[in-house]
Order: C-alpha cells, then structure tokens, then sequence
C-alpha cells in the first residue's frame, strides 16, 4: 500500500514509467511550472476535472506526466491536500464540523495574494468544490469593508478621476450609504 | 502598492466572489476600478432579504419599520433597473401587506418578462400575498419555491414546462390547483410541500419525481404515478377535532394501504416515516412481507408508537422486505394509544420476541434509537435488533429527558442489562461485531 508521503510535496526525482508501474495502487503523475513532479492517488487526481479529462477523454496511458504549466508547486500541494480531504470526508457520515476545522485552517496562513492565486488555479485545474470554497473565502476578506480597504488589500488601481467616480457613486448611492463601523 | 490580482481573474470567477457577497457589498464594488464599473450588474443571481437591509439600514431608521421598508422597496427598483444581463435567480423575503404585494407584482411581471430560472419568494406579516398571474407566465422557471403565499393560476395556466424543483410551505391551495400543478409540470423531480392547506388528498402525478417531502393532514396518499421516487419524507397528522383514526384513511376490504403505497416505490432508497404515516400505512390487511421487496432501501427512519399494538409488525413487514438496509432510525412515538397503566402497557404483545420471526438484517450497520423510556416493548425490539444484526457496527440509544414516573426504576436496571450503558451518560453508544 502507497504511503501517505506520497502525496505530500515530496520532490521526487522524476518517476520514470517503472517506477509508477510497481506501486499497487494507481498513480497519476503531473508536472507543474516549476519542474516539481507529483504522485497522486488515482481517486485524489479524479477529483480534478482537468486531469480527469486528459486521461480519460483519450484514453491516455497513466505513464504520461501531464504537464500544469499555469500551476505552481505549492499551489498543487494545496490542492491535492484540500482534495485528499474532501474524497475521505466523502464516506463519512458527519463530517460537517471535521470539514469546517479542516477549511478554517487551510486558509489561515494563506495571504491575500496566495489565496487569489489559488482561487485562480482551482478555477484552471476545474475542482469545483475547492473554487466554490476560495471565492467564499475571498468575499470574507471584504465584506462590510469599505472601497478603500477593498483597494488597497487587492491591489486594484482606481482608474477614475474625481468626476468619474462620484459619477460611478452616485449610480447607486444606497449601497455607499450608511456603512457600518465594522470599516477596518 | 501590490500587483493587482483579482481583478484579472476570470470573469465567472469574480462573479462567484460577488455573489458570495451580501448585494450592497457586491454594487460598491462598481467604484473600485473602471474593470469593476459594471461586473455587479452583470450578476446572473440576486437576493434580497429585509432582515439584513434592515440590520445594515439599523443607524439612520431605528424604529421606523415602514421608512426601511421603502427604502428597500426603492433599492430593489434601482438594482432590477440598471441590471444589464436577465437575471436567472431572484429571492425575495421580505413583509408583505397591502402596499407591498403591489411592488411585488411589479417585480414579477419584470422577471417573467426576462426568463428567470429560479424564483424563490419568502414572505411574512398578515397579509398572504397572492401570487400574480405574470408568475405562472415563466415557462423558463426551473425552481419555484414560495413560503406564506396564495395559489389561484388563470384558468389558462398548463404548467411549468421546465419545472424541476418545486417548494411549498405554508402555501394555500385548492386540491384542483395543486394537482393541476404536479401533473402539468412533468420534468418534475423534486417536491416540498408542508403545512399547505387546501391540499387534503396527497395525489401526486409525478412520473420523473426522484425526491418527496410533505407534512400535512392528508385523507389519502396515492403515488400509483410517482413510481420514479428515491427518496421520501411523509409527515401525515390528523386535524385537532378528530379523535380516532380518520374514515378516509382505511382502504377498502382486503386492501392494505402498506402494500398500496411500496407496490408504487420500487426505487427507494431513503424513507422517512413520521408522525402517524405508519399508522395510515398498518391500516388494511397487513401482509407478513411486501409482495415486492424494496431492493434498494438503505435508510429508513420510523416514528414508532410502541403502545400501538399495529405499529411494529407493520414496521417489521417493511424492515423483513428491504435486504439492503444499512441504516435505521427509530423515533419513540410519546403519543399514547392505550391507557397510561404501568401492568397494562407492559403486557401489550411483543411479538418479535415472542414468535418466531427468522429475520436477518445481513447488511444493517449504523441503527439509532431516540425517545425511548424503557417500556418492555422497545427493549424487545432493540434485544431483537440485536440479535438479527450480524454486521451490525453501531447502536446509538437516547432516552428521553423526562421519563415516566412509572417507569423510572424499570429504566435503570433493563437498559444496563441489555445495553450495558455508560453510568449516567444520556447518550449510550454499543459498538456489536456480532450478536
């Protein structure tokens, strides 16, 4: 039986054909942008739609190394980690407050910027649990927040000039009314 | 300043953020950049509930109920208005009154003219708010879901083509109306109905119906054209006046209203028996077992009333014809049939123990208990349980909070015997391999 390190981000060196071959369980092997490889569980890579469709769509033998060049390392770590949890959660029968715990601290340590990265990949790797969890952690991140906050946390830059944008105020004033104090 | 990272993001994406967002959020958006100027118009699913524009309107008009609803009134305007795509869901709680239903047919007659797709209407106050004809124009509805409103279509309304899923609670009806309703909606798969009066025979004419929720004082239950259910919730009550079981609840001689209804769900998967639906369906000439075994059941809740001396071979007939059972529930039915006499209700039958019943629940895993007091004829059933459930990995039994006076010393000493409970521990948990 496959050890949990196995899909952990442990660097491997990268897993020529034989080696997947003699593990008894099944293996999908990918590749991300920055050379890292990764064994996944059979059942964990299905989770992800767009890894589902290469191997099945064309019936791809499971030696290829499918290459993710618009996902980092780290960023699959995530993902299989947020994954592997949600296929064992799946035969439990109340997993809903082990499922809360567990999503709390997946984005503790994650900075706005991590968890705008992620959110994009979720979305090009087509997991859609994961996407719907991100966008919901993201919407925390501003609600109640005024524009400002919302500005500088993002990084957007106002492309408005002052005529402009009390223009844009003005088109919906209900919604810059009245503010709570929960600002900052 | 960081590199700007969201607002690149595909638009679906930032969209899925939007609507996560309550609505003033999503619309202050607009200012952020001119990227952001109109992605909250362009949001395919809005809500508005009264309770949170109350909470965030609570600064400027504190007790002024009637100001904020009128400013709500006018938010809700303003959005529909400057909205740029159709919208594909709208829910709606708010109060309703005389005034209000006004503004609420204006919104209807908007969103029927724009092939909305799901339409939830949530409503409380006084007045019940009688659903316009524009509604029942929307061809399109995918989902329909209303609390506290009147139903009275046009003479000219065939149905929702399109309809999947359909959610009534506390909607009042005529018998015609409703199952003028089910049967011309045929796509349809999903049914809540609770507490809507009007509805007096649950008849339903649903060939692709996968899922069945209702709660309500019923004189009759017919799924002859639901066969397609896998999954069932069926709460039947009697009305306050009536004292014995109801006259249109007995099925005609030699019928039995148990064989009536599982004769029409071959399919099911997950049943919920509660209230007196057991007692509707031990109704007629009870049969030892189904004449077609449910092969799919795999969980299966009962309200059981022990002092009915009916209830629990009704409730075995259906338990020995389901051999993929893996999970069962059992809630103690408090009410009581027979006197409240400690030697009487001790001496009822209890014939799993008593006959011999070959029974083998080979795939039973996962049972729970609630609500029991003790009484002999649950702990036979339990010892019974026990004794049929060779994969059995799980019993979880609750007492009730207040036992009878009378059967506080009987409680203690049987249940430690057969269950070997955890002292004083409200919650016994026995983890069996085999009997």
């Amino acid at each position: 039986m496959s050890t949990s390190t196995d899909n952990n981000a442990s660097i491997t060196q990268e897993s020529g054909p034989s080696a997947a071959v003699q593990d008894i369980q099944k293996k999908i092997v990918v590749r991300t942008a920055d050379g890292e490889v990764f064994n996944l569980k059979e059942e964990v890579a299905m989770e992800i739609d767009i890894i589902k469709t290469f191997f099945q769509e064309d019936s791809i033998s499971y030696e290829t190394v499918m290459p993710l060049p618009n996902v980092e390392g780290w960023e699959m770590v995530k993902v299989i980690e947020y994954c592997t949890k949600h296929v064992e959660l799946k035969h439990k029968v109340d997993g809903y407050k082990e499922r809360k715990a567990f999503q709390a601290l997946f984005v503790q340590n994650l900075s706005t910027k991590s968890l705008l990265a992620l959110t994009n990949t979720a979305n090009y790797l087509e997991v859609k649990y994961l996407l719907d969890f991100l966008c919901q952690a993201v919407s925390e991140q501003i609600k109640n927040k005024d524009v400002d906050y919302v500005r500088e946390l993002f990084g957007v830059e106002n492309d408005f000039n002052d005529e402009e944008y009390e223009q844009v105020k003005a088109e919906a004033p209900w919604a810059h009314e009245n503010l709570n104090n929960d600002l900052h | 300043m960081e590199m700007d990272r969201i607002s690149s993001l595909p638009n679906d994406v930032t969209e899925k953020i939007l609507s996560c967002l309550p609505l003033r959020d999503a619309v202050r958006t607009s200012v952020l950049s001119s990227k952001w100027r109109y992605k909250s118009a362009m949001l395919q699913d809005l809500e508005f509930d009264e309770c949170s524009w109350r909470t965030s309107q609570y600064r400027e008009y504190d007790d002024d109920d009637y100001q904020i609803h009128k400013t709500f009134v006018n938010m809700i305007d303003h959005v529909l208005l400057l909205h740029l795509v159709p919208i594909r869901k709208f829910k709606l709680a708010c109060t309703a009154d005389e005034v209000a239903t006004r503004d609420i047919d204006r919104w209807m007659t908007h969103l029927s003219r724009n092939s909305i797709k799901e339409l939830i209407i949530k409503l409380w106050l006084d007045h019940q708010y009688n659903i316009p004809f524009s509604v029942f124009s929307c061809q399109g509805l995918v989902h329909l879901e209303l609390l506290d409103c009147l139903l009275k279509p046009p003479s000219t309304f065939k149905g929702f083509k399109s309809l999947k899923s359909l959610r009534l609670l506390h909607v009042d009806m005529a018998q015609d109306v409703f199952e003028n309703l089910i049967r011309c909606s045929p796509l349809l798969e999903r049914l809540t109905l609770l507490s809507c009066d009007g509805v007096t025979s649950l008849k339903i004419d649903a060939p692709n119906l996968q899922y069945l929720h209702v709660l309500g004082e019923f004189d009759v239950v017919n799924l002859d054209s639901a066969s397609s259910i896998t999954e069932a919730e069926i709460w039947m009550g009697i009305g306050n006046d009536e004292i014995g079981v109801p006259a249109s609840w007995i099925p005609a001689c030699s019928s039995s209203n148990l064989l009536m209804i599982f004769d029409h769900l071959p399919h099911i998967r997950r049943l919920k028996i509660n209230r007196r639906f057991l007692e509707y369906l031990s109704l007629g000439a009870l049969p030892e077992k189904l004449t077609n075994p449910c092969q799919h059941l795999k969980a299966l809740s009962v309200d059981i009333c022990f002092d009915d001396p009916d209830a629990i071979p009704t409730a075995l007939c259906i338990l020995r014809s389901s051999p993929a059972l893996q999970e069962l529930e059992i809630e103690v039915d408090p009410t009581e049939k027979l006197p409240r006499i400690h030697s009487i209700v001790e001496e009822v039958n209890s014939p799993c123990v008593n006959d011999n019943y070959n029974c083998t629940f080979s795939q039973l895993r996962l049972v729970k208990i609630t609500e029991i007091s003790g009484v002999k004829a649950e702990l036979d059933f339990i010892r019974f349980l026990l004794l049929s459930s060779p994969v059995l990995e799980r019993m979880t039994v609750t007492p009730r909070r207040f036992p009878e006076p009378s059967y506080v010393d009987g409680v203690p000493k049987l249940v430690k015997e057969l269950l070997q409970f955890k002292r004083e521990s409200k919650h016994a948990e026995i983890i069996l391999l085999d009997p």
